[in-house]
Order: C-alpha cells, then structure tokens, then sequence
C-alpha cells in the first residue's frame, strides 16, 4: 500500500510512479460519471456491504507500537509473524506533520537483522515482483506514507532471534531531516495480516483474528 | 477488444470494464483501469467489471479453464490440478514462500476467509498455492509454509516451465526467479487469485488486497453457481 494523506488529495493506494496522475485521474472520472464511479469509488474508498462489520471491528486490531520524533510520527507499527522465519514484513505508518516533508532513509532492529526498504510492484500482466527502495521513501509534507501490504513494507531478513507472536522488534528508523526513532514494534499473529477491511484505511489493515467470526 | 486488451496490458479481463468505461470518459477510464491493473502496489483496488456483477472479484467475460496440469504437491506425490481439484471450489495463486509480504497476506487472508466459513463450504473449497520459485520451494518448504496458514492448503511445485506455462494460461506472467549481486532472489508472484467453479471455469479474479469480507462474500455466490 502507497498512498498520500494530502489535504484534499484521495486516499488510494497507487503505485508511486504515477500517483498524482492516477488520484486526479480517478476523481474526475468519479466526478465525470455516476454509474462508472460506482465502480471507481469503490475501489477508492472500498466499501462493501459486508465489509463494514469487520472494518469497525478491525479497528480494535492486535497491538500496535507507535513513536515520534520532531515533526515524523510512527502509527500502528505491527510485524506479523513469518511463515517463512528469516523473513519478515515490518508495517507502519509515517506522518510528517511538518511542511518540509522527510526522507525515511534507513533501519536498523533489535534484534539484528538486514533491514532493507522494500516495494511491491507490477511486474508483467498480472503479476508482481519486489524491489529495494533506493534512495529511500520520501514522505510528503503534511501527509503521510503507509507501509503496508502489497506496497511499501520494511523487510527483516535473518534475524538474530526468530520473530514470533507476543514478542516485539526494537525497530530504529532513521530519517533524513527528523533524525532516529526507535519504536517497539508489536509481533502480531501469523495471521494478523490477513486482509480484514479496506487497506487504503490504514489502520485497519491487519487484524488480530479474534476479530474475526469463527475465529 | 484486442486493441483494448494490449492498451490495458494484455489483461483480459479488465476489457470489459474499460469497454464499459470508455464509452462513458475515455481518458479517465485508462487511469481506473491501469490502477486496478497494478494490484499488487496498489492492492488497494478492485474494480468490478461492471457495476452489476454479484461479485466482488473481477468477473471475466471469457472464463479460464483449469490449467491441465501436473506438479508435485508438498508430500512428494504427482498432482494433477484438473483430476485432484474436480467439484471443488479451486482458488489458485502463484506465489512463494520467500515472500515477506504479498504472499504471505494473501494466505492469510484465505486461511482466515476459511476459517470462517461453516466446515461444509470449507470442505468444497481447495486452496492451491502454486510456487513461482519452485527450486527453492521444495515439498517440504511448502509443506512447512502452507501448514501454517491451514494444513489443507495445497502446495505445487515442479519445473519452472511448467509452471510458467500454466501461469501463462491463466494471463499471469511469472519469470523465472533472478539471483541478484547481493545473494538475494528477484521472484515474480501471481498478482492476484482465480476462482475455479465446481465446474471448473475460472470466472472470477481477486486481485491483491481483496479482503476477507469479500471473499466472504463471493463464495457462497460461487458455490451456489454462476447462474443463481
């Protein structure tokens, strides 16, 4: 997940080549034309009938750490278990509050690992692959980046200790402007990262499965 | 409409919506198009093929077949995709366990769609992980990876070519796993998972970022049948 909270910007997930583009884009076909928005505005904001009970609830999802430094805030922090475990996704939110926008430019945990920017993107028709960020992920002025999946992720590679559900990740982040941060990062079930309401909602991303019906 | 499959990234299935949509606003339709395209960056996306579908995937308008396939599944044995999947609700991704984030997501999203559903749907639903790194995703890693996420899921792999063939039948074009300077892979993953009815017609996409509530919702639908 990649997206801008802009003042008056749309909150979708884009790919980050083509974002601003792609938000105008939307919106003025949504703008343009009642029926064919239907379609548009639902994968803007994603609401379905039947997704609205599990997007309340995912709101009380598993735990998540948060952080902040000058004008850079860390939110809903969470890494889920792996399956495979020298390899994990770190997930979170950053806000820069200030008008001079960010560069996130590096990681280090505790415990060690090779922390490494990653982003999803497409690759070929229908399907995707993963690069290392270079240079870092920019964070725009009085916005805000989500580090999520099927976007940008921070990748845990080898680990010194394996990362499982209960335990947490001293994760330092170091920003170009705003300095270091370090914030606990949450280590949330296997499962956490199922997919429970509209990712471009952020927070909800993600839930703790006790959240879901039959869990 | 080969005209708008190439405009739209050999992708088939977004020629509906896109002939829907380019009758109303060409310039802006291309946009919602190439969004809901990129799945697996924006995963935020999906765009029904038509604002009447039942369905919250992506309806097709020329369904796939079930790949007529043979791999080898994560205890060792042969597998054929067609005979071993017959009458079941089949949902296919290509994917691989040295994934930090799309792959495991979206099992997890299954895994938790599943687990919510009354044992007698789960028991007409195969979920199928086929491997786009199958050299490194042995039986055992498979078994090991997928066991995690729910003990029935079943895990594919064999020859890259193999698998790449039958990615190709399905439009999902995967390439062959790249070893970069720095000792890590480039891997290609599926960008989203097809539904096979009962039948065996693969009607229906879900892009990455499809949630549980619309898994929820889609496969009652699916395994009543297409046509009720």
């Amino acid at each position: 997940m990649y997206r801008f909270t802009l003042p008056g910007n749309g909150r979708d997930g884009h790919p980050p080549a083509t974002a601003p583009r792609l938000v105008i884009a939307a919106g003025a076909l949504c703008a343009l034309i009642g029926a064919a928005a239907s379609a548009c505005s639902s994968s803007a904001s994603r609401t379905t009938p039947t997704s609205s009970p599990s997007a309340s609830a995912a709101a009380e999802a598993g735990p998540r750490g948060s952080a902040s430094v000058g004008h850079i805030k860390i939110t809903d922090a969470y890494i889920p278990q792996p399956a495979t475990p020298s390899l994990a996704a770190a997930y979170f939110t950053v806000t820069e509050t200030g008008s001079q926008g960010d560069v996130l430019l590096s990681a280090t945990s505790v415990p060690a690992s090779q922390a490494s920017l990653m982003q999803e993107s497409e690759n070929g028709a229908n399907a995707g692959t993963m690069s290392e960020l270079t240079g870092g992920l920019a964070i725009p002025a009085e916005g805000a980046v989500v580090l999520g999946p099927g976007g940008y992720h921070l990748m845990l590679t080898d680990p010194t200790s394996p990362l499982t559900a209960g335990g947490s990740v001293a994760l330092t982040l170091r920003f170009k402007d705003a300095g270091t941060v370090t914030v606990k990062v949450p280590v949330t079930s296997l499962l956490s990262d199922a997919l429970t309401s509209d990712p471009s909602t952020g927070s909800s991303t993600g839930s703790s499965m006790a959240d879901m019906p039959g869990m | 409409m080969n005209i708008l499959r190439k405009a739209l990234g050999g992708n088939p299935r977004r020629v509906a919506a896109a002939a829907f949509g380019l009758a109303l606003v060409a310039g802006a339709v291309s946009a919602c198009g190439s969004s809901s395209s990129s799945s697996s960056a924006s995963s935020g996306f999906v765009v029904n093929s038509a604002p009447s579908s039942l369905f919250d995937g992506d309806e097709l308008t020329q369904p796939f077949s079930k790949p007529d396939v043979t791999l080898t599944d994560s205890s060792g044995k042969q597998f054929n995709l067609v005979q071993r999947t017959k009458g079941k609700l089949t949902l296919v991704y290509f994917g691989y366990t040295h994934c930090p984030d799309v792959c495991p997501t979206t099992m997890a999203t299954l895994a938790a769609t599943l687990r919510s559903l009354t044992p007698a749907q789960a028991a007409q639903i195969d979920v199928v992980f086929i491997s786009s790194d199958p050299t490194r995703d042995t039986p055992t890693v498979l078994h090991t990876w997928l066991g995690q996420y729910d003990p029935a899921f079943i895990g594919l792999t064999g020859s890259f070519t193999t698998i790449q063939k039958a990615a190709g039948t399905l439009g999902i074009d995967i390439e062959p796993p790249v070893k970069l300077a720095d000792g890590s892979y480039s891997v290609t993953h599926g960008a989203e998972v097809i539904a096979f009815d009962a039948k065996g017609e693969g009607y229906l996409v879900y892009t990455a970022g499809t949630t549980v509530p619309q898994f929820q919702h889609d496969i009652p639908l699916l395994l009543a049948g297409r046509d009720e």
